[in-house]
């Protein structure tokens, strides 16, 4: 082979495995950015709550958990529902009263 | 005439070989922080939507226990969405390693249980407001039980990805 276009083809395969560490760490970068932008609206969406649970999965699977409980107390209830609070929340009213806390509602 | 001309040749190989080299060892570099990169990206993608399941539930269960059936079923179609939108989000990640695969399994899963959990607790919810309370109870006890079963195999994906 010439020495020549030996040289182009190693400089190309260099010039490629360059870009695919630079793609990877980027995508590294971009989690790690990602991890701290969901990190950053945790802290904003859940001030009223404290700290942040470190294990989001364990938060979640307690949360639906519990809801599941309160669902099913709720639906073997004899009690009768509170209407006038259920339709002040169809208007949309009393949502930032302490009951919402997602923040893209 | 001859000596110079091997020593350019022997110049030229030596560059040859330098480059041969140094692009090698660029390629070997680039594999380990690949395959770490796929699993990392399943991580953050599986915390992101955990998140934000664990701030649905935790409005439904409000909801439920301040008697609001509307709005605790208005929750319950967002909280499924949000599951199902979980599962997208799951699917478009390519993890790097049997573990990475294995937990994006059980991720997947997860959330499907999830996405059930969330049409049951809205049927129960529109039971509740109907005054079916023994259709609401049913729905609810199903909805606990995909609950339970997705919370398990959402903490087992987690554990696999460490």
């Amino acid at each position: 082979m010439n020495p020549r276009k030996l040289i182009v083809t190693v400089a190309t395969l260099a010039l490629l495995a360059g870009a695919g560490v630079a793609g990877a760490v980027a995508g590294n970068s971009a989690t790690r950015s990602a991890e701290t932008a969901t990190t950053a609206t945790t802290t904003t969406c859940s001030d009223d709550q404290g700290e942040q649970a470190e294990n989001d999965e364990q938060e979640a699977a307690d949360e639906v958990d519990n809801a599941a409980t309160e669902v099913s107390q709720e639906a073997a209830s004899t009690q009768t529902d509170d209407q006038a609070g259920d339709d002040q929340g169809d208007n949309n009213q009393g949502d930032d009263q302490g009951e919402n806390q997602n923040c893209d509602e | 005439m001859r000596a110079p001309a091997f020593c350019r040749r022997s110049v030229a190989g030596g560059r040859v070989f330098a480059l041969v080299l140094s692009s090698l060892a660029a390629v070997a570099l680039s594999f380990p922080v690949a395959a770490s990169a796929g699993d990392a990206a399943l991580r953050t993608t599986l915390t992101q939507w955990s998140h934000r399941i664990a701030l649905d539930a935790q409005g439904i269960g409000l909801s439920a226990a301040r008697r609001h059936p509307r709005r605790m079923t208005r929750r319950a179609r967002h909280f499924r969405l949000d599951a199902l939108r979980a599962r997208n989000a799951l699917a478009a990640v390519r993890p790097s390693s049997a573990r990475g695969r294995r937990a994006k399994k059980l991720a997947l899963a997860a959330f499907y249980d999830y996405a059930i959990v969330g049409r049951q607790w809205a049927l129960s919810g529109q039971a509740r407001l109907r005054g079916l309370r023994a259709a609401a109870v049913g729905h609810a006890r199903i909805a606990a039980q995909y609950a339970r079963k997705g919370s398990a195999l959402l903490l087992a994906a987690k554990r696999l990805l460490g």
